[in-house]
């Protein structure tokens, strides 16, 4: 068990980071003293880690030889990694690397790290389990861990037995470490970089022997993050930070409301301004592309469009509201779960409690706007993104500009300002590309904050009906769902439309309501997969966030409803279930359930299996004249083995936050668009707002659970839980402003 | 509308000339609401005077002045007065907390890329100065103690109010923003006017 | 027009309407200054123009002549700030795209409360971080003005 708390003022203990290279206090502290002539006692930096650079070419450079496709050795020993995971802030450059660096044995300090590509011949970092490359979803330590560890060992194995050869022993008898081969019998030592041609010949063994547990270093440290260093002196370069020779730069415009048309455009005004070289229609929108950024904009803004509304011009939040209102009355249904009777016992039932839930529509609002940097010529398409979704690009960028697979390379930039799901969506990144086809230039195309935020994916509303009868002993008998949602996966995962078409529910809208961890024997959930012009996809917690909101404030309905201790009802919920109760209990315990609170407090807490991780949270409010001061969050989690502490706790008290910003910010339509098309009107959680986090890991299993996204999914709901316990007021929907509240 | 200009606004107030400067402050609020009392007998020269004040107040009391003359610890935003966005504080010296100063995002001009309001200067006045929720008589006294406005006596407060670039600002505030719904020159008169008419309060 | 960028004096040729922050970016290729939202809303722009925080999208260059910027680039040459120095223990970044602009608000901070309080660190830091890394920014704040 892992503990980190946060009480705020800089004195709480920190998980304690471990690294290979030793620099010694000594020598920290000396440097630590000079610097401005502070004293800096106790200053222990961060052992030196690998270090995030560019992007992968398919093949390796001059003088790097492949030990398989996912190590790069030169001739010095420069250890190069590749990055299949798109590093988006979940910390995933350096947790799967490490892991294949430990069992490798090279010398962490030093490796170099470069992002993935897909092109045809690149095709060796797809998630092995979906076969297809994507980041997202939480499943990238689940699904690459094994791969990870066996890649590494299979390059240890090679170079090992490249180095027996020369010395004519046996490859048991050797060992690798640091970078280098070691004969210990004899002392001889040959590095990486020495063998690494003869490496390269042998092929790669089928099943490598894992190194056992007691002697691997880096996995389930807390290891330095091998991105933090740039992050902090402004050297990381983010897809909107690219650059290649002989670049020009595009500002675009599309139609503000969704499904909106350019009528005409007078580009007299654009065309000689200033460094503009050129104006370019795309798909349905006009590009200005200039030498710099600041310049393409100012023309594009001269220019004078007259667009045409489209047939949503009329729709509004009014008009969304009703048409999810009416299916959530009348269908019609599919329904992906039908376990025991659900029907019998709500049939004459005494206690039946039914309650409807809303969840809003949902910006990304990645910091980083939208953008692509695209070279195409007539047989030749470059692109180098920020992108989450390099095959899905690939192939939409295959079709679009007609072009061979082996015409076509994806790079990844290796610094991402924010994904959340939306950089899934290759959207951008055909535009670049046609963009740049035009102009027959290198083109960096860059979406300014408020086109990210009219042309979003969007989170979707959803509403629910949950209905519940209890039996004698207060428990619900049978719970009946009724989900009303659009489809969230079809824009990132084209494949689903014959199952969209066939069973009628999309599988990710149906998380959190496919399986429960409860003891719910007779349950029925019933899925209207509603069609609306707003184009939505993922964003993080997928479909459990919004079902579990509705899930988790039903529970604490139905407990209140037979007064019973919320806490003490899902104990009963999860009586058949240990791993979940102790995670439960944990929360419960850590987060001070039952301890006396002043009037205007009060505590909620929610429980979630999520993503192959169960957690429990306990979230203390103050509530004071309408204004929310959210006091504690706890969180208990179990995602199983903990592979990197700090960077799990990191995305359970980040995500958390995250969670909030969903009680906070909504998007509203009218006349056919984003009502909030900056960030001036979508106002994300402040520092100031941030309140005290405890976070504790349990490993109650073997299995790799997610933590990248699991956390926001359980906020929402122990928030509507903590302000009902302090105020009495049930609130079924957010935000918290829809209700008169606002966070303080 | 014909504002003359003229020597009638520097007349004082004198026993036995209240009939003529009436009719001189009668030509210069032509196009006032005033109308209907003037052709009301005896003009009242201090009447006239806290009439004048009861108008400057509707530039006072707008949006424009009061969002930076608050009575709490932060600005004011928008038409409809709301808290001001990104949590942004007055600050120990009304120029904002650290790292957050009203400098740190409001220039001296108003900003187009942007959106944000700008004019040399921009920050809060002082709580002493703060003008929510007074009166128009108490708004009047306010602006006019010598230990609360900054030591300005009425030659002084005349120069702020007509001259003090972030005042004027008022009347270009950029974007969607209403200006005050007496014009700028007008203003400037009706303040002259109503210092050079003994600067008068209402109760 | 001449820009005093980190201690060095550069030769610019651009409108003097454009935004600080894309001059930067652009002319200068100093790109550690991020761009968001290019409203003054989200922090992610901010330099220091003599020694004081500036939303640098919501700054025409024309203003900076004459006048001290430093960049996120220009805090230090080798991470050796104290704020650096604790933004890499205390692990803060996540995404890292807000982070510039939390370095130079918290460098702004610490040159006036050299010691602040949480209050003190609530009202000064109002960055945006979708990330989540506020209390990890906080821990850092505190950690720097401990002197580590």
């Amino acid at each position: 068990m892992t503990v980190s708390e946060n009480d705020g003022t800089g004195a709480s203990e920190r998980t304690r980071s471990t690294g290979k290279v030793d620099l010694g206090r000594r020598t920290l502290l000396k440097a630590s003293l000079s610097v401005g002539g502070v004293l800096m006692l106790g200053f222990t930096l961060p052992a030196k880690t690998a270090s995030l650079l560019g992007a992968a070419t398919p093949s390796p450079s001059e003088g790097e030889v492949a030990v398989t496709a996912w190590v790069r050795i030169t001739a010095d020993n420069q250890v190069t990694l590749i990055v299949s995971q798109a590093e988006i802030g979940q910390g995933i450059s350096t947790t799967l690397p490490a892991i294949l660096a430990d069992e490798l044995g090279a010398d962490w300090s030093r490796v170099k790290l470069v992002t993935a590509p897909f092109s045809s011949t690149a095709t060796a970092y797809r998630n092995p389990q979906r076969n297809w490359m994507f980041t997202g979803n939480s499943e990238s330590v689940e699904s690459f861990y094994e791969l990870m560890r066996k890649t590494g060992a299979a390059a240890r194995e090679m170079l090992t037995r490249a180095a027996a050869a020369r010395w004519g022993v046996d490859a048991d008898a050797c060992r690798a470490e640091e970078s280098v081969v070691i004969h210990p019998a004899s002392g001889r030592r040959l590095t990486f970089g020495d063998v690494a041609g003869d490496a390269a010949r042998l092929s790669p063994p089928e099943k490598p022997t894992l190194k056992a547990a007691r002697d691997l270093k880096l996995i389930g440290k807390s290891l330095p993050k091998v991105d933090v260093p740039s992050k902090v002196d402004g050297s990381a370069v983010f897809g909107i930070d690219f650059r290649v020779p002989g670049m020009l730069v595009a500002a675009i415009r599309t139609p503000p409301t969704i499904g909106g048309t350019i009528k005409s455009f007078d580009d007299t005004a654009v065309r000689g301004a200033p460094g503009v070289r050129g104006v370019v229609p795309v798909l349905n929108g006009v590009a200005v592309i200039a030498d710099t950024y600041w310049q393409a904009r100012t023309a594009l803004a001269a220019a004078h469009f007259d667009f045409d509304a489209g047939p949503n011009a009329d729709l509004d939040t009014a008009a969304l509201r009703a048409a999810y209102r009416k299916a959530l009355e009348d269908g019609p249904w599919a329904t992906p779960v039908n376990q025991g009777d659900a029907a019998a016992p709500l049939r004459g039932a005494v206690h039946v409690i039914r309650q409807d839930y809303e969840n809003p529509f949902a910006a990304h609002a990645t910091m980083e706007p939208m953008n692509c940097t695209a070279l195409v010529t007539a047989d030749r398409c470059e692109i180098w993104a920020p992108t989450q979704g390099q095959e899905l690009a690939f192939v939409a960028l295959k079709a679009v500009l007609g072009l061979r697979d082996d015409q076509i390379t994806v790079n990844r930039t290796p610094y991402i300002g924010g994904g959340f799901g939306r950089r899934l969506l290759p959207d951008f990144v055909i535009q670049a590309a046609l963009v740049s086809k035009a102009v027959g230039k290198p083109v960096k195309l860059i979406w300014d904050r408020e086109e990210d935020m009219r042309h979003d994916w969007y989170r979707p509303a959803t509403m629910l009906r949950l209905t519940a009868s209890l039996g004698a002993d207060g428990l619900p008998a049978a719970l009946a769902a009724r989900v009303v949602s659009p489809t969230i996966l079809l824009p990132v995962f084209p494949p689903i439309a014959t199952m969209l078409k066939e069973q009628g529910f999309d599988p990710s809208a149906m998380e959190g309501m496919m399986e429960t961890p409860y003891d719910l024997p007779n349950r029925r959930v019933d899925f209207h997969l509603l069609t609306i012009p707003i184009p939505t996809s993922v964003m993080r917690t997928t479909g459990y966030g919004p079902n579990i909101f509705a899930l988790e404030s039903f529970i604490d309905e139905l407990a209140h409803s037979v007064r019973m201790d919320p806490y003490r009802y899902r104990r009963r919920l999860l009586r058949k279930n240990p791993r979940a109760l102790a995670v439960l209990d944990r929360a419960a315990a850590l987060g001070g359930w039952g301890k006396p609170l002043p009037k205007g407090q009060g505590r909620g807490i929610a429980f979630a299996d999520a993503f192959g991780t169960l957690l429990a949270q306990v979230i203390e409010v103050q509530v004071e004249n309408r204004d929310v001061r959210v006091k504690h969050i706890t969180s208990v989690v179990d995602c199983g083995r903990v592979l990197d502490p700090g960077i799990a706790t990191n995305n359970i008290e980040g995500g958390a936050i995250f969670g909030l910003a969903y009680c906070k910010a909504e998007v509203t339509f009218k006349g056919g668009r984003a009502e909030q098309e900056n960030l001036n009107r979508y106002e994300l959680p402040y520092l100031a707002e941030t309140p005290q986090f405890r976070t504790e890991f349990i490993a109650g299993a073997e299995q790799l659970g997610g933590v990248g996204e699991v956390s926001p999914v359980t906020v929402p709901p122990a928030l509507a839980n903590a302000i009902f316990t302090a105020t009495g007021e049930r609130i079924r929907s957010m935000p918290i402003s829809r209700h008169g509240l606002r966070f303080a | 509308m014909t504002r003359k200009r003229n020597a009638c606004f520097r007349v004082r107030l004198a026993t036995g000339g209240a009939a003529a400067l009436g009719l001189a402050f009668g030509v210069a609020f032509t196009a006032s609401a005033q109308v209907d009392q003037l052709k009301v007998a005896e003009p009242d020269p201090r009447a006239q005077s806290e009439q004048a004040f009861r108008r400057m107040a509707t530039v006072l009391t707008h949006p424009r002045c009061l969002n930076c003359h608050t009575r709490v610890d932060y600005p004011k935003q928008g038409d409809d007065r709301h808290r001001h966005q990104f949590r942004v504080l007055r600050g120990s010296d009304d120029r904002g907390a650290a790292a957050m100063m009203c400098s740190t995002c409001h220039q001296p001009v108003n900003n187009a890329a942007s959106g944000v309001p700008g004019a040399p200067n921009w920050h809060l006045a002082p709580l002493r100065m703060a003008w929510e929720d007074l009166s128009v008589g108490e708004l009047c006294r306010t602006i006019k103690d010598t230990s609360k406005n900054g030591a300005r006596n009425i030659p002084a407060l005349v120069e702020h109010l007509t001259g003090d670039p972030l005042v004027q600002w008022a009347w270009n505030p950029g974007g969607n923003r209403a200006p005050p719904p007496i014009g700028q020159s007008e203003f400037h008169e009706l303040v002259r006017g109503w210092a050079d008419s003994g600067a008068a309060c209402p109760k | 027009m001449e820009l005093n960028v980190n201690g060095k004096t550069l030769p610019v040729e651009v409108d003097p309407n454009t935004p600080l922050l894309w001059v930067l970016r652009e002319q200068l290729a100093l790109t550690g200054t991020k761009f968001g939202c290019g409203v003054a809303a989200c922090g992610a722009c901010t330099v220091h123009v003599n020694g004081v925080a500036v939303r640098s999208c919501s700054y025409p260059v024309s203003f900076a002549a004459g006048k001290r910027i430093t960049t996120i680039e220009g805090l230090s040459s080798d991470r050796s700030h104290p704020l650096q120095r604790a933004w890499i223990v205390e692990q803060v970044p996540q995404c890292g795209y807000c982070q510039s602009g939390m370095l130079m608000s918290a460098a702004a901070l610490l040159a006036v409360h050299p010691h602040p309080t949480d209050a003190q660190v609530d009202a000064a830091i109002t960055n945006i971080c979708r990330c989540g890394t506020y209390p990890r920014v906080r821990r850092a704040i505190h950690r720097a003005a401990r002197g580590g």
